[in-house]
């Protein structure tokens, strides 16, 4: 073990000898990065450190690693006493001195700067220094390293590689008709976290191919196995399948039964489509083209008919949530016959009926022809909602007077008062796993609310153990008393799929619920 | 033996880069590979160091399969190559200090002499070397650690004669205590220094043998006849023939004595008024049998 670790040392010392100058360039620029502060102040120069960070990272790699190329055959390395391992061990060492520590200290250093407590400023410069993210790239870049004998050989590969991805992306994403579905019901993970991991074992299984020279092309034809394996997952992936795999990891599916919702009763607010695009006026005048994309309204044509609906939630267990993902509208004849209008698009927030239950509103465009179609037969609306009951698993409340302290279950927190704007900055970082949504209101005050994303993000606890994540909350304050502030870190209990059907194509008979 | 191969083949896509090589370097050997650039040479050398894996055959290497040499092996085995790529950043003493490091056995007064001999610059980085100077600061790293086999893939190519005395000096200065495994494409290069020479034509191996031998058995042969002859199926020991009327001209490669070579080409050609055998040297040994071979495919 002392001559191997010597030997590293022979190695590392030798590596930086020849790259020290650079090493530290990047170290330093790494590290000032660390400094949104300072690097804000720096203006277009700021602008061209963060075009040269990752360039310089990856030209750092990849010329140290090709130093001592495990796939040329002209290094003398190669008949020198020298474990392979331990030279990829030196090279590790390396990249974790010039690459991943100065991130770690440069963002422990901004932590204190700014006055967090010295706890979160390790704990936060380490994880997102030394973060699963930070360690995908530099591990990837390392493999693709040690596959590549020189630089003109890696810029080639690179170039080809890239043009292969951007085919199979484009390919996979027709395909799978891909769009922010996934993202809206909390799902999106199992796409990212494929990649990642794949990413993440490939690198891993290729650096351990090259540096134990198993000779051939094991690591390409492994590569090609990974490409054509994962691209035909991820193709195979559609909205449906992630959520129905979603629903499968629920860990309460009992909880289901707890979830009571309905349409609203009655006609549908709806207003004609103009041939310009416009909508005609009517009476449903909250229903505007804006919610409608250029695409969707070309499709549906001039004529068409933009309608809303409402969801209603008619029980839900105490301090839970409801997340409403995707909505899928199909209309059936009584012979059987099928007109889909696919996705609504929702409303942007949670709003409450006038018996003070929580409704959310879903907009859709039902072209003329097939409004035409449907109005002549008897024809049901068949609602297809999916849906996720989230559950409180951990809440601090503290006053908005910038003081950041660590709360159980939350993390490090702090909200300063901005008087001036009357607003209030709510700023929480967590390590480890994350909360499926992340909350913050005016203490007391439960329509006054911010949430950290737009979308949950139902991640599993075990994918999601390394790293952290800041969750910032902007509050508009209603008086100018410094509020107290309470956060709430949610998690999915069950997903699931709920149906309803409605009579009729706007919620009623044609005769009572007519086309504008 | 210290090398030994047995049908080693590798092919790169269709090109035959090593045909069926067997191949046998004794101990204490300074043991020459010639052969056309192109015929081999660099592939055989670095699968018996394990850079390259063969398709087929095997090769042991101080009697260990060549598949197997692993780091510790390399404490013994010494390898360059005219194109081996060095830490082109370090200076001449820091390249020094790194691999001093890497060898137990590393000999500091050999290094020294051998450094001083060679007269390497200390501070200059090994990137600003001449090319001559280059291989002399690869072969006192090699030799500075007395390994039991030194591999040398052409060490003498595009080095002007002072330097190429130098480096050769300082290689036979090692000889006997190590064995030495050098290629050429050029013989006259190594000529007078090694105790065995091998051919290597188009991936094959043509011969191999002790020089001592070798140059007993080849003859450049000129017979003059009564008569001129034609048609008449000659010894295949015989080849590169030339004839201009009576007159004929060969390579011997079974050489015994003229009484026995008379007596052959007599019994085949008839009376012979005029017959000379001349002794040759290893260029011309190498050019007739490549010749031979050409001619023969």
């Amino acid at each position: 073990m002392n001559t191997q670790l010597k030997l590293l040392g022979v190695l590392l010392r030798k590596d930086l000898r020849l790259f020290w100058p650079f090493a530290a360039l990047t170290a330093g620029f790494t590290a000032l990065w660390q400094f949104p502060a300072i690097v804000q102040q720096l203006g277009v120069v700021g602008g061209l450190v963060q075009i040269a960070i990752p360039l310089a990272t990856i030209m750092l790699i990849l010329v140290v690693f090709h130093e001592d190329s495990v796939v040329s055959v002209k290094h003398e390395w190669l008949t020198r006493p020298i474990p392979p391992m331990t030279m990829l061990a030196a090279k590790t060492v390396f990249v974790v001195v010039a690459i991943l520590l100065p991130a770690v200290l440069g963002g422990i250093l901004n932590g204190l700067f700014v006055g967090r407590p010295a706890g979160e400023a390790f704990i936060s410069g380490v994880a997102d220094g030394f973060g699963s993210g930070q360690l995908l790239i530099v591990v990837s870049v390392m493999a693709f390293a040690a596959m590549t004998a020189g630089m003109r050989q890696a810029i080639v590969a690179f170039l080809v590689g890239t043009a292969v991805l951007a085919v199979a992306a484009t390919v996979a994403s027709r395909v799978a008709g891909r769009s922010d579905g996934s993202a809206v019901s909390g799902s999106v993970w199992m796409i990212v976290r494929t990649v990642q991991l794949l990413l993440l074992s490939t690198a891993l299984a290729v650096l351990w191919i090259q540096y134990r020279r198993l000779h051939g092309r094991a690591a390409w034809v492994l590569i090609g196995v990974v490409a054509v394996v994962g691209g035909a997952f991820l193709a195979s992936m559609n909205r449906t399948r992630e959520f129905g795999l979603q629903k499968r990891l629920s860990p309460d599916p009992t909880a289901e039964a707890s979830v009571a919702i309905s349409v609203m009763p009655g006609c549908f607010p709806a207003r004609m489509l103009e041939a310009g695009g416009g909508l005609a006026a009517g009476a449903a005048a909250d229903i505007t083209p804006e919610m409608f994309l250029d695409e969707q309204r070309q499709r549906a044509g001039a004529d068409a008919i933009a309608f809303a609906v409402r969801l209603v939630v008619d029980r839900i267990p105490e301090g839970g949530r409801l997340v409403l993902g995707r909505t899928a509208l199909t209309y059936q004849t009584a012979d059987g016959a099928m007109v889909s209008l696919g996705t609504g698009r929702s409303s942007a927030q949670w709003t409450t009926t006038a018996s003070g239950l929580p409704a959310r509103d879903q907009y859709w465009l039902l072209p003329k022809q097939d409004y035409q179609r449907l109005a002549a037969a008897a024809v049901t609306a068949h609602f297809d909602y999916s849906l996720s009951l989230l559950e409180p698993k951990a809440s601090a409340t503290f006053s908005a007077d910038g003081q950041r302290k660590f709360h159980p279950g939350i993390g490090y927190c702090g909200a300063p008062f901005d008087r001036a704007n009357g607003r209030v900055d709510v700023d929480c970082y967590r390590f480890g796993d994350q909360p499926g949504l992340f909350v913050a209101r005016f203490e007391g005050q439960r329509d006054i609310e911010g949430r950290a994303s737009s979308f949950p993000d139902f991640t599993p606890a075990a994918l999601d153990f390394w790293g952290g994540q800041r969750h910032r909350v902007q509050l508009r304050a209603t008086d100018n008393s410094a509020p107290r502030v309470q956060v709430t870190a949610y998690e999915g209990r069950v997903h699931f799929n709920r149906q309803i059907d409605v009579p009729g194509v706007l919620g009623g008979p044609t005769s009572s619920c007519p086309a504008p | 033996m210290i090398i030994q191969t047995q049908e080693l083949t590798k092919k790169f896509w269709r090109h035959d880069a090593v045909r069926g090589l067997s191949l046998a370097v004794p101990e204490g050997a300074t043991y020459a590979l010639v052969g056309a650039n192109g015929a081999g040479k660099s592939t055989l050398m670095r699968m018996l160091v394990n850079i390259l894996a063969p398709d087929s055959g095997s090769a042991q290497v101080l009697g260990m399969d060549s598949r197997r040499l692993g780091p510790a092996d390399f404490q013994r085995i010494g390898y360059l190559s005219e194109n081996q790529e060095l830490p082109d950043r370090l200076s001449v003493a820091q390249y020094f200090e790194y691999l001093r490091a890497l060898y137990p056995n590393w000999d500091a007064g050999l290094e020294r002499q051998l450094r001083a001999d060679f007269e390497l610059p200390p501070t200059r980085p090994l990137g600003k070397l001449s090319h001559g100077m280059r291989m002399k600061a690869m072969l006192a790293g090699a030799l500075s650690f007395r390994p039991k086999l030194l591999i040398l893939d052409e060490p003498l190519s595009g080095l002007d004669p002072l330097v190429r005395d130098e480096v050769m000096s300082g290689m036979l200065s090692q000889a006997g205590e190590t064995t030495i495994l050098i290629s050429s494409h050029e013989i006259a290069e190594i000529e007078g220094a090694t105790t065995h020479v091998a051919f290597m034509v188009r991936g094959r191996l043509l011969f191999q043998e002790p020089v001592e031998s070798l140059g007993a058995r080849f003859r450049d042969v000129t017979v003059t006849l009564e008569f001129p002859v034609t048609g008449q199926v000659l010894p295949s020991s015989w080849v590169n023939i030339q004839r201009e009327g009576p007159m004929m001209r060969f390579t011997d490669t079974a050489f015994v004595d003229e009484a026995n070579l008379r007596q052959q080409v007599e019994a085949k050609l008839g009376r012979c008024h005029f017959l000379e055998a001349s002794a040759m040297s290893l260029r011309d040994i190498s050019k007739a049998a490549m010749r031979a071979t050409r001619e023969a495919e």
